[in-house]
């Protein structure tokens, strides 16, 4: 029994106590920005980033992606209250679920949703265990040339996926494997695009671009808006009755599967599953009419959703060391901060860090459940607090970790650089996600490539001579016609449209 | 509104940037072989495919904003001219004994192709306004909103002088400098608040990164 080998492995790693402790404190600083609109999963990982650089490895993932689903529920909870979503991904619930409030039944939605994503949660960890070794044992039978087009699919697949336009995205993918080369070329030492500069030597550190990037610009355009607050909700009864229950149990189980499947996908995770939830229980449901004007369904399904492909994105991110959106992309960048590269490898070479996470996240999972719903009460106060007082704590935190890294200014700096440029793409509409994973994957698809190229004797058809590599190939080719269908191209922007509004 | 001033548009003259940027300093690195790839090899590519990218986000605004004459007398003759010229420049420069620098960008098919869409990009910009009186079709591209300048500044001026003043003056100045910095580019301030929040995050990293994390940095320089 090597699966109940590893999970008991997996187990005592998790709940030593120190891992414990900051699977819990990853929950609550999740839950809490998850909480706060303005700020997102993406910048507060980027912001901490520098300071898991300080804790050992297990414990700083175990944290990292207790923030990613801890940010899952705390964005429902005042997506239900105060009908603000707090994530991307809770929109959805919104519509149902402030209108549940309305009625006097928020609490019965805040303990579906809970116990929607816990379970979610649970299967979305299992799935992960099922896949995690037989994907992997997949991986090691990679080429470098098979390796190089699983990452040309990974990156269109997550453009495809993404929002708004897809050339804009294309190139923003290009544009982060060139910021990727910046620094020593690892076969001839030349130094590429360093302009002299000591520390750009070893490369751009991830961790001030994806602060840049995401924290610093999202505090510009939050400045730029003015933030409304409204009052909350009084929260009333916790317990569903026995009729919600009894319809939102298939709900849970089809979100569930649904937001499983879409989070393995590169490119899917939490939102596209929450809302591909909502509407297919639009359409299965007896009562459509019911949709909008508080349906328990709209409820359980969505959140079943998010927290389960939460979870699944980790998957591709575990096994074969390709991000699949923005978040695990970050996760990939704490590996490499560590010392661990990505990949088949961690799970032969680091068993300990790969199923202590995994077992961690359904730990995580009921840590949330058992915390949050007493504590509701408590997150709701937070959002009255301005936005004034959060922007200047943000940026020191992103100043301060930045400095952390290396104790050199040239790190802050790089953070305000980044933060300009991160500004000039949301100005012209360009996506800083699929910018994020090329910069990733820049220096290991070229490794891969220059690989390949030198083992076919630069010849390119060995990318089409491989089986494994000529495959993926052609799936990414098929993806990229795809979006080129007229009646495709509209579903999407009709989809993303919904989103936005 | 102005058709130059799209987001598409202007963000595909940003790809363009970067790529040439990107072939500027890349320019001194080894370019090798496809077997033996050189330092240069990929990151030219790169470029190259950045100007081919850019080219073809900033051309597709424009000409789908274009009126019927716009595209006969404009687009027609250039585009031809640049479907021409990419071959011929291809199979006719080494012929000539060209400068030295035409025959590094005719002999090497994808540098061609991406400096092609730039000189269509070029033509077309100076072309359009000349010849062209449309305007584009009300909601047909979306403009790009008018920046605020003030948060985009102070957020970034506040950044750069918390580096300035971290080593020299330690940590307790540069955080004051930039949270009043920061506070200014909000939308209201408060002198009050703003006290209070240095107060509650000097106590804050004092705590976690100068006890909690031992950091090794100053929080007055010289004196703790």
């Amino acid at each position: 029994m090597d699966l109940l080998n590893n999970l008991f492995l997996g187990l005592t790693v998790a709940v030593s106590m120190q891992n414990l402790l900051y699977a819990l404190l990853g929950c609550m600083v999740g839950t809490l920005i998850g909480v706060l609109p303005g700020i997102g999963p993406v910048a507060t990982i980027a912001m901490l980033l520098p300071i898991t650089f300080h804790l050992p490895p297990t414990a700083s993932l175990i944290m990292l992606a207790g923030i990613y689903y801890g940010a899952q529920y705390g964005g429902s909870t005042t997506s239900i209250l105060v009908n603000l979503p707090g994530e991307a991904s809770s929109v959805v619930t919104c519509i149902d679920g402030y209108q549940m409030a309305r009625k006097g039944r928020a609490g019965a939605a805040l303990s579906i949703s809970a116990l929607g994503s816990f379970f979610a949660g649970t299967v979305g960890t299992l799935i992960i265990v099922l896949f995690a070794e037989p994907l992997t044992r997949m991986a090691q039978k990679f080429g470098p040339a098979d390796y190089c087009s699983l990452m040309a699919l990974g990156l269109v697949a997550a453009v495809v996926l993404a929002n708004g336009s897809v050339a804009k995205a294309i190139a923003m993918v290009f544009l982060g494997l060139l910021f990727g080369l910046v620094g020593t070329d690892v076969n001839t030492g030349a130094q590429r695009f360093t302009f002299d500069i000591p520390e750009l030597s070893d490369g751009i550190d991830f961790a001030p671009i994806a602060m840049g990037l995401f924290g610093i610009a999202e505090i510009v355009v939050n400045l730029e808006r003015r933030m409304e607050r409204t009052g909350a909700i009084k929260v009333g009864s916790l317990w569903p009755t026995r009729e919600e229950i009894r319809r939102s149990i298939p709900a849970v189980i089809r979100g569930t599967a649904l937001g499983a499947v879409l989070g393995v996908l590169p490119g899917g995770g939490p939102t596209l599953g929450a809302f591909s939830a909502y509407t297919l229980e639009k359409k299965l449901s007896k009562h459509p009419e019911e949709f909008g004007k508080g349906a328990v369904e709209g409820v359980a399904s969505p959140e079943s959703a998010n927290n389960a492909a939460a979870q699944t994105s980790f998957i591709p991110m575990l096994t074969l060391g390709i991000p699949s959106n923005a978040v695990m992309a970050l996760m990939v960048g704490a590996m490499i901060i560590q010392g661990i590269q990505p990949g088949p490898e961690v799970m032969t070479k680091k068993p300990d860090l790969f199923w202590g996470m995994i077992v961690s996240m359904w730990v995580g999972n009921l840590m949330l459940v058992i915390i949050n719903l007493p504590m509701i009460g408590m997150w709701v106060k937070l959002l009255t607090l301005p936005y004034r007082f959060l922007a200047p704590a943000i940026l020191l935190f992103c100043a301060i970790g930045a400095y952390s890294l290396q104790n050199s200014t040239f790190h802050v700096l790089q953070v305000a650089m980044f933060g300009v440029l991160g500004y000039i793409f949301v100005r012209l509409g360009c996506e800083g996600a699929p910018f994020l994973l090329g910069l990733v994957l820049g220096p290991q698809m070229e490794e891969y490539f220059r690989r390949a190229m030198l083992l076919s004797r630069g010849d390119p058809m060995v990318f089409l001579q491989r089986p494994i590599s000529l495959g993926l190939l052609i799936t990414t080719a098929l993806l990229l016609l795809l979006m080129a269908l007229p009646s495709i191209k509209r579903a999407r922007e009709e989809a993303f449209q919904e989103e936005e509004s | 509104m102005n058709r130059f001033l799209s987001k598409d548009f202007l963000s595909g003259v940003m790809f363009i940037a970067f790529g040439l940027t990107a072939l500027y300093f890349g320019n001194h690195l080894a370019l090798g072989t496809p077997v033996r790839m050189g330092p240069g090899y990929v990151p030219h590519k790169l470029a190259c495919i950045m100007l081919i990218l850019g080219g073809i986000i900033s051309l597709v605004p424009l000409y789908s904003t274009a009126t019927p004459s716009e595209k006969k007398s404009i687009w027609i003759p250039v585009g031809g001219a640049v479907i021409l010229f990419i071959p011929a420049a291809h199979y006719l420069v080494p012929l000539f004994d060209a400068a030295p620098w035409l025959v590094a960008v005719a002999g090497d098919w994808f540098q061609l192709l991406a400096v092609a869409g730039l000189l269509a990009l070029l033509l077309l910009g100076a072309l359009v306004p000349i010849y062209g009186t449309a305007r584009a079709a009300p909601g047909a591209l979306e403009a790009v909103e008018t920046p605020k300048w003030k948060p985009i500044t102070m957020v970034t001026l506040g950044i750069v002088l918390f580096a300035v003043l971290l080593e020299r003056t330690g940590m307790f100045p540069a955080l004051v400098a930039l949270v009043l910095v920061a506070s200014l580019g909000g939308e209201e301030f408060k002198t009050v608040e703003v006290i209070g929040n240095i107060i509650v995050l000097t106590i804050l990293s004092i705590v976690v990164f100068k006890i909690g994390l031992g950091m090794n940095i100053a929080v007055i320089e010289g004196v703790w």
